[in-house]
């Protein structure tokens, strides 16, 4: 037993003096623990998007209202389509939704048939997220649907429309015409009686609340405006399945078998190009894996050459720490561009990507391998010993992956950590990549990402310099 | 060729080396000695501009100070460990030094280092299939393949076989005659009164001692050391006369061995510091 106790503590005494296995059994579970706590935990999570208002009609502003209201959303309203496409492309959003000019005009002829549409357009990158932000509209959508119902200046007006609508109606003979009008009729009177016993009771209380409950929702109209109260209706979202809610063309749709306001989702497409395939999205993400490798084959650089002895070997030569450095920082940069020249050759002869912008691209590339190797010439100065440099780098690495986007969508994420994401070279690799390949970046759109990329490569060299300059003289 | 002048160094409350000042000049084997622990290393480092020292100077004489890149290219180093590439052969890394130093033909530099140390028939394999002896060689083969007027050689016999040792000691020999300056260090005492010219005992960061080894067993241990081993433990006596000495331990009895040594550089150190060189 004695000898037993005795290898346990020599044991435990090394675990404790070598920091790296300190950092592993302390520092980074409780790291880990926290980054998924904060992933998986409560908190606020909301979806960024863009809202284009092209119809400044009542139902239209009413769902516009509700949509910033949404605490599972995070709305931009910009003015244009063409801004809301701009923001998904570059990343900014993981969908633009489009309120079109005819939307409040299309619902007030509801009744006779027409649809009012909701266009949006998702980040192919962020498929999860667009999934959430459709999910959402449907909700929306329906609680419009029982306010416009439940609203009897709203109807009633939808009723007038209709009614003209149908007169207008090629497609239908005068029977049909005659039996829709008839139930058009006996729905205006319903409507008019229950108008005007809510004025009454208006006048009788003055008080200007009149309540109507319909499943899960609660309508209150306070001064003549309708506003949805922020009751939960998850699992009315869950049930309604909207015919055409994604990407199905509106003639297709038999109106009087679905609901007057239609979601239309398609993914992001760019002037005359076809939205991306699969393949183009992910082999950006692909790649952002292959320079994972490459710091992993040239992190523990430094540290090899110090256990080797040939460190000083190094350093004697005729020339600076920097000199040495920029050596094998080219080594890894020219591995990070060979990696990526073959995934794209991969890419796009074998599963026929097509890239919108090859100079960009070419730019994008560099731009990542600058920064990956100015990255891993940090770490390798960063860690003494190559076990520490290989195991603790790999952490780090993996962890900025994972903010990063690499992994888990940043949606996901509580604020922190997706400002934390900011920090990670691979969400801006990432994004410049996908700028090339098919988010259609300008060059001026492309500057942001790779100045980013630039600087961190030109940071980590600077940091990796001072780290073995500070390596040497011990 | 190398000064080195009221050498200092601190790691934090440990004084590594103490006011250390020596000189090698060309054409000079200076052997510097002594037990670990004792500043050797810390000293290369200095030589050779790794490391600032808190006072003192390094000057390579025509050449100017270590720590600007340029004078480093006057000086070749063989560390004590073994520093090589073992996935590159033997050629492959001396190229690649030679490249690094801006030798003009870095193959043909290559190629007559490595026939000097005897491995021009191993020369395209690779060093990790190499004999610990034969890396020891290609470790001094990257240390002189540019001619440097100054080598400094860290325990560059450690943990060779006899044959080995003794082609790197004519070896040194050798480049010393062509005139390069060579400070050696190395616990093998045989090994420094064989091939030093000049030789510096060691001890706690500061240097002793210098001298030949001649005059160093002259001026230091002029007395012959008699053994006596006990049960009780070994007792060392230092006497011009060891023969009355050992009648004397006979006599008293209680004797389980006697050795009787002629002085030597482990002589030198024990009279200087009252402690083994190999302690």
């Amino acid at each position: 037993m004695r000898v037993v106790l005795t290898i346990a503590a020599k044991d435990l005494r090394i675990l404790l003096r070598d920091r790296t296995n300190a950092f592993f059994v302390i520092v980074f579970p409780l790291a880990i623990a926290i980054f998924f706590g904060s992933i998986f935990g409560g908190g606020s999570r909301s979806i960024p998007i863009a809202v284009v208002m092209e119809s400044a009609g009542p139902v239209a502003t009413d769902f516009a209202n509700a949509l910033e209201k949404d605490s599972t959303l995070s709305v931009r309203m910009l003015p244009t389509r063409e801004e809301g496409d701009a923001s998904v492309r570059l990343g900014r959003v993981a969908a633009c939704v489009i309120l079109p000019k005819t939307f409040d005009s299309d619902l007030e002829k509801a009744m006779a048939g027409s649809r009012a549409i909701i266009e949006v357009h998702c980040d192919p990158a962020r498929q999860a997220e667009s999934g959430l932000v459709v999910g959402k509209l449907n909700e929306h959508a329906m609680r419009a649907i029982v306010r416009m119902f439940t609203d009897p200046k709203i109807n009633s007006k939808m009723l007038a429309q209709s009614k003209l609508a149908l007169m207008l109606n090629p497609n239908m003979t005068s029977a049909q015409r005659e039996r829709v009008s008839d139930v058009l009729e006996s729905l205006q009177e319903l409507f008019n009686e229950r108008n005007r016993e809510a004025t009454a009771a208006a006048a009788e209380t003055s008080v200007n609340v009149a309540g109507s409950v319909n499943g899960d929702s609660a309508i209150n109209t306070v001064n003549g405006n309708t506003s949805a109260t922020k009751k939960s209706a998850s699992n009315t979202t869950e049930n309604l399945n909207v015919p055409g809610s994604t990407a199905t063309a509106p003639a297709a749709i038999d109106p009087f078998l679905s609901l007057p306001i239609q979601i239309q989702s398609s993914t992001l497409t760019n002037d005359s190009t076809e939205p991306p395939s699969t393949y183009a999205v992910t082999f950006p993400q692909g790649l952002a894996w292959g320079f994972v490798g490459c710091i992993g084959a040239f992190g523990a650089g430094m540290a090899e050459e110090r256990r080797r002895g040939t460190f000083m070997r190094l350093l004697l030569a005729p020339c600076t720490i920097a000199t040495v450095l920029t050596g094998k920082s080219l080594a890894c940069f020219t591995a990070c561009m060979t990696m990526s020249v073959f995934m794209l050759l991969v890419a796009t002869l074998g599963f026929r990507v097509s890239v919108q912008n090859w100079p960009l691209l070419a730019l994008a590339i560099a731009a990542c391998s600058f920064a990956f190797s100015g990255f891993t010439m940090a770490l390798s100065g960063l860690f003494k010993y190559e076990g520490s440099a290989r195991s603790a780098g790999n952490a780090i690495v993996l962890v900025l992956v994972m903010i990063g986007g690499g992994t888990i969508p940043l949606t996901f994420m509580p604020p922190f950590l997706r400002a934390a994401s900011q920090a990670s070279p691979f969400s801006w690799a990432i994004l410049s990549i996908e700028g090339a390949v098919w988010r259609g970046f300008a060059f001026t759109e492309m500057l942001p990402s790779l100045g980013i990329l630039l600087f961190i490569g030109a940071l980590g060299l600077l940091l990796g310099n001072l780290f073995i300059q500070k390596r040497a003289r011990t | 060729m190398l000064l080195l002048d009221g050498l200092v160094k601190n790691f934090g409350a440990l004084r590594a080396v103490d006011g250390l000042s020596l000189r090698v000049n060309r054409g000079e084997i200076f052997g510097l000695l002594g037990p670990n622990g004792a500043g050797k290393s810390t000293t290369i480092s200095m030589a050779i501009g790794l490391i600032k020292p808190d006072a003192g100077s390094v000057t390579y004489e025509g050449f100017g100070s270590p720590t600007q890149p340029s004078v480093r290219k006057h000086v070749g180093m063989a560390p004590q460990t073994l520093a090589i590439y073992e996935e590159l052969t033997g050629e492959e890394n001396v190229v690649f030094f030679a490249r690094l130093q801006g030798v003009n033909n870095p193959r043909a530099a290559a190629r007559e280092a490595l026939e000097r140390v005897g491995l021009t028939a191993r020369a395209n394999d690779r060093a990790r299939i190499y004999s610990g002896g034969m890396q020891r060689r290609l470790n001094l083969a990257t240390a002189f393949f540019h001619k440097p007027p100054l080598l400094l050689l860290d325990e560059p016999t450690a943990g060779v076989d006899p044959q080995s040792r003794t082609n790197i000691l004519e070896l040194v020999r050798e480049l010393a005659n062509e005139g390069a300056a060579i400070l050696y260090t190395t616990h093998y005492m045989e090994e420094a009164q064989k091939i030093c010219d000049r030789v510096g005992i060691m001890d706690e960061g500061k240097v002793l001692v210098t001298g030949s080894v001649q005059e160093l067993l002259a001026k230091h241990s002029k007395e012959t050391l008699v053994m006596i081993d006990r049960p009780s433990g070994e007792t060392r006596i230092s006497t011009n006369d060891p023969l009355r000495e050992v009648t004397t331990a006979l006599e008293a009895g209680d004797v389980t061995g006697l050795r009787v040594e002629r002085a030597d550089l482990e002589t030198v150190f024990l009279s200087l510091t009252g402690k083994r060189l190999r302690d």
